[in-house]
């Protein structure tokens, strides 16, 4: 009990002392909540990853080296596969076979890992459930277009849209089809979108589905 | 209140820095949440625009534009899961050459013309055409991608109105002998079962139909449902490798044309097992024989007419005395040991099978036949309209079952039955309200027979709407030809630019998909509407009011007084009048609107989902089962033999071409080409071939071959190893590519019964180029 109060008090003390960063940040004008919450992701990250030189190394493997070499996935990439966000995104490496429509995908992408052929961190899929992968993901053969198109892409949602700089960040896109968090933000993850404690399995316990502003009303005839 | 809670909730945020320890106080909530969206996303409900499968997709709309799309976790049909097509369907209404404004060829050259002016030109060219050479000479020619609203307006114009017959679609060359199937063996079309019966069916029989990349959401749920189930087995029987035979239990490849001889053999081995339900074929099925050595209709003017003579069960077994399964084996290429196989799958009293198929068998110039033979297989053992037992015909377009099939836009056709039976052209008549001597009682052309009617001059004026003939017609260079000569007159119209518009004198630029309202029927008798979500482009009009407005022109007001407003309502409750009754109740407008599609019948409000079945369907007069569609209240069992193919291979001619899609594109390519990712993904045709006769021809993936066949000759790339792998003696090439028209080769020959012609089967020359 005694101690229970003693963490307490030191958790209140930390909430303050980020607390008083974010403050300063906001009067010198340079820190966003944003930067304040990738500061503290290098701060306490417990990098678990697994990469070094040579084959795949599957992200349930012991872990080796840290901290990550730059991943070539990087954030736009991320949304330039994407058609908008939450499309199915294209296949960005090539493909071994045309005929199979689950060529060992989930090889690699079942947990996600390190692949040194790609240089890359192998993304692992939030669906394992759904196996034929290429109804739904592509490898794209030409930069070409059949025909040009007029189509607008909508801007990615904003991301870090935390109230406080201490606190969770709501969910700011849609969960369907990505009830598998770990999927985007596990350690194979775009560094801008990876959890700093995917230890803790309980995601949506503090991270909260965002609503689309203006939308809410209640419903059943009420003014 | 909405707002002024959100204002007093900004004006907290702006004292948020200097409120920060009251802020630490845990539940707290904050503007920066509320504030991160610049507009609404709003999510609206659509059966997908492509294939027959009829999956629901929830269209994120933002700004008056289309922005983003999920599956339908609501929808039964694909509970969420779409395919690469269904999750960039959006992407289709904004490629840059969408046509916007009506073009007039004057002088050889497209000149765009305000749409009123274009459809005065195309009402008083159909009137010239109507007073010239009388009624016969106009035919309208619509698809499978119609809504229901467009195929029910065209239907009572030119049969209700004008007085022809002259109305077919698209669907007649993917759907006819599944139809024909149905009537002839059940007097009802359209399928017993529903979707479910992949969540209650443990063995899935595949006929010539690659559902992996063709319904690849179907396949989908087929493989959730093996994960949850070990004992679930796939066969695959095909004469080309796929991704489904990859992913099949057991890939059976046979020799073209010989799936008559298996299903046969089947029925051989199942009565040689004695697996037969006896009890179920004495009480449920009649026998019949029908004509044989019918033909292929590749003559002008050809016409026949099935008869059957009742049989009985020891004729039965005599008939399939032929089929013994090393018989078969020698002629399919399958073994003996493989349709003993499949028998005892399809007899095993402990399984629950379904059977699929869709173009394998039906575009197959015994595709009636081949229909009728897998309801052999699954009336003989008594699996059918029980859940889990079902032999299942898939539709490829969109809406071939809603509009084509249901409204009825082919040329025998009424909404509800036949042209042919006075009592069905009285009820249109006064549903129509037109005399009933408009409607006349003799079927006119057919798909292939229509085109050939506008070569020889007897058709003058065409009006073929969303659909692409002149990518799709088989033996292409005499339907292009046709329609290019002097005195033809054709108007088309479309979203985008295609081979068709390249030839047609108007062209008239629609509203495609959710710029306007309707409804689309899929595969498993779903019902689904779709409200306008976005404005059309330019003056694009959607084809139902295109067809209003040319008919008011005509002088039809009384017929089509609807406004703009309400027309897709009204005209969805006058056509329902048409199916009134438990065996086609269709839904209320207002439960379509609310629901993610609704099946029919929907007598008092409540889906059947096993037709034929008294636990489920309220229509059936007696029980457990009662075939209601035929005046016997029995199933029908056909007598249908193997018959050899028009053409086959010869030392000329010696490989067999085969063609057909890929997951990527959808039909003729005109909408999923304009997908960057489609396109990139599949940017052209190709000719797959095998890799020993690659190997023959000292061919290598990615280099040209010439495919030449008796009509046509084409170049393009081969593939070998590639998506699929043909069997020997055998090239594949899809037909999506307008680049690559495979059609030019292909032969049109049908099936007599059901005028479906055959895109699987002709007879090429493969050379290295
Ligand atoms: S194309 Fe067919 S399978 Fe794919 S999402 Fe659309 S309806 Fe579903």
């Amino acid at each position: 009990m005694k101690e229970g109060r003693r963490y307490g008090i030191i958790g209140i003390a930390v909430c303050l002392m980020a607390a008083g960063v974010w403050v300063v940040g906001e009067i010198t004008g340079q820190a966003t909540s944003a930067g304040v919450t990738v500061a503290a992701s290098e701060a306490v990250t417990t990098a678990p990853l697994s990469h070094q030189e040579g084959q795949f190394i599957p992200l349930g493997q012991p872990l080796r080296t840290a901290p990550s070499p730059r991943s070539s996935r990087d954030f736009d990439r991320y949304y330039e596969l994407r058609a908008y966000d939450g499309a199915p995104p294209a296949i960005p490496h090539p493909v071994a076979t045309e005929q199979a429509a689950n060529d060992g995908c989930s090889g690699c992408h079942q947990y996600g890992g390190w692949a040194p052929e790609f240089a890359a961190e192998a993304p692992r899929t939030p669906h394992p459930e759904l196996s034929a992968c290429r109804q739904c993901h592509v490898p794209q053969r030409t930069e070409e277009l059949f025909r040009s198109t007029t189509w607008q892409r909508r801007s990615p949602p904003e991301i870090h849209l935390a109230a406080l700089p201490t606190s969770p960040p709501p969910i700011p896109h849609e969960l369907q089809m990505r009830e598998n968090c770990l999927g985007c933000h596990g350690a194979s993850a775009v560094p801008e979108l990876r959890t700093t404690h995917p230890e803790r399995p309980g995601c949506l316990q503090c991270h909260v589905p965002q609503a689309p502003a203006g939308t809410w009303s209640r419903g059943g005839g009420a003014p | 209140m909405d707002l002024t809670r959100r204002t007093m909730i900004r004006g907290m945020a702006a004292q948020a820095a200097m409120l920060m320890a009251a802020r630490l106080v845990p539940g707290v909530r904050f503007s920066a949440i509320a504030e991160a969206r610049p507009a609404a996303l709003q999510w609206k409900k659509a059966p997908c625009r492509f294939c027959g499968t009829g999956c629901g997709v929830l269209v994120g709309i933002e700004g008056g534009r289309a922005v983003a799309v999920k599956g339908d976790p609501d929808s039964p049909v694909n509970r969420g899961l779409l395919c690469v097509k269904g999750y960039h369907v959006v992407q289709a209404l904004y490629g840059e050459d969408r046509l916007q404004k009506a073009l007039v060829r004057r002088d050889g050259k497209f000149v765009e013309v305000p749409i009123q002016e274009a459809l005065d030109l195309v009402a008083s060219k159909m009137k010239e055409s109507i007073e010239q050479r009388g009624k016969d000479s106009v035919a309208v020619y619509g698809s499978g991608q119609w809504t229901i609203p467009d195929g029910y307006v065209a239907s009572k114009l030119v049969k209700g109105c004008i007085g022809t017959n002259n109305l077919e679609a698209n669907a007649r060359l993917c759907m006819a002998s599944a139809v024909t199937g149905f009537l002839s063996s059940f007097g009802l079309d359209e399928p017993m079962g529903c979707y479910q019966d992949i969540d209650h069916g443990d063995t899935f029989v595949l006929w010539g139909n690659n559902m992996a990349e063709m319904h690849p959401v179907l396949f989908s749920r087929i493989l959730e449902r093996k994960q949850a189930d070990p004992r679930v087995r796939i066969i695959d029987l095909a004469t080309r490798s796929t991704r489904t035979s990859l992913a099949a239990d057991r890939s059976m490849l046979f020799n073209p044309q010989t799936d008559l001889a298996i299903a046969n053999a089947i029925c051989q081995e199942l009565i040689a097992q004695d697996r037969i339900d006896q009890g179920f074929m004495e009480r449920f099925v009649s026998i019949h024989r029908g004509k044989t050595d019918i033909g292929y209709g590749l003559e002008d003017g050809f016409s026949f007419s099935d008869e059957a003579t009742p049989a009985s069960f020891e004729e039965l077994v005599e008939f399939l005395a032929d089929y013994t399964p090393e018989a078969v084996a020698e002629l399919s290429g399958i073994s003996a040991k493989d349709i003993r196989y499949l028998a005892s799958l399809y007899g095993d009293p402990n399984r629950n099978v379904v059977s699929f198929w869709c173009m394998g068998v039906n575009q197959h110039t015994r595709g009636t036949w081949m229909n009728n033979l897998i309801y052999n297989i699954h009336l003989l053992v008594g699996k059918i309209s029980r859940p889990g037992n079902s032999p299942f015909s898939l539709t490829g377009q969109p809406s071939a079952c809603g509009t084509v099939r249901e409204v009825g836009t082919l040329t025998h056709k009424l909404p509800k039955g036949v042209v042919m039976n006075e009592e069905h052209r009285q009820k249109a008549a006064d549903i129509w309200q037109v005399p009933v001597e408009n409607i006349q009682p003799k079927p006119t052309y057919h798909t292939v027979e229509m085109f050939r009617a506008l070569d020889r001059g007897d058709i003058t004026f065409l009006w073929v709407q969303v659909t692409n003939p002149m990518v799709t017609m088989p033996k292409l260079g005499r339907y292009r030809s046709g329609a290019e000569k002097e005195g033809r007159f054709l108007v088309v119209s479309d979203v985008y630019p295609t081979p068709t518009t390249d030839v047609a004198d108007v062209v008239l630029p629609s509203a495609m998909w959710i710029e306007r309202e309707g409804f689309y029927g899929n595969s498993e008798r779903r019902t689904q509407h779709f409200e306008q979500m976005l404005e059309p482009p330019g003056e694009a009009m959607s084809d139902t009011w295109q067809l209003i407005e040319v008919a008011r022109r005509l002088g039809y007001e009384k017929q089509f007084p609807w406004s703009e407003e309400e027309h897709i309502e009204s005209i969805w409750n006058e056509y329902r009048r048409f199916h009134a009754g438990p065996k086609h109740e269709m839904a209320t407008y207002e439960m379509l609107r609310e629901r993610p599609g609704v099946m029919w019948p929907c007598p008092d409000g409540k889906e059947t989902l096993w037709r034929y079945n008294a636990t489920y369907d309220p229509a059936c007069e007696q029980g457990p089962f009662d075939f209601y569609g035929k005046p016997d209240h029995r199933a029908w069992l056909w007598l249908r033999p193997y018959e050899v193919p028009p053409e086959v291979p010869d030392d000329d001619y010696p490989f067999w071409l085969d063609t057909g899609r890929v997951l990527e594109h959808w039909h003729t390519g005109s909408m999923t080409r304009r997908v960057p990712i489609l396109h990139r993904a599949m940017p052209k045709a190709y000719a797959e071939l095998h890799p020993d006769d690659a190997a023959r021809l000292g061919v290598r993936h990615g280099q040209r071959v010439r495919l030449t066949s008796r009509r046509g000759a084409l170049e393009l790339e081969a593939s070998v190893g590639g998506r699929g792998n043909p069997s020997p003696g055998q090239v594949f090439v899809p037909f999506f590519d307008e680049g690559f028209l495979i059609n030019e080769l292909t032969l049109d020959a049908f099936c007599p019964i059901s005028k479906q012609p055959d895109y699987k089967k002709c007879a090429v020359r493969v050379e290295k180029v």
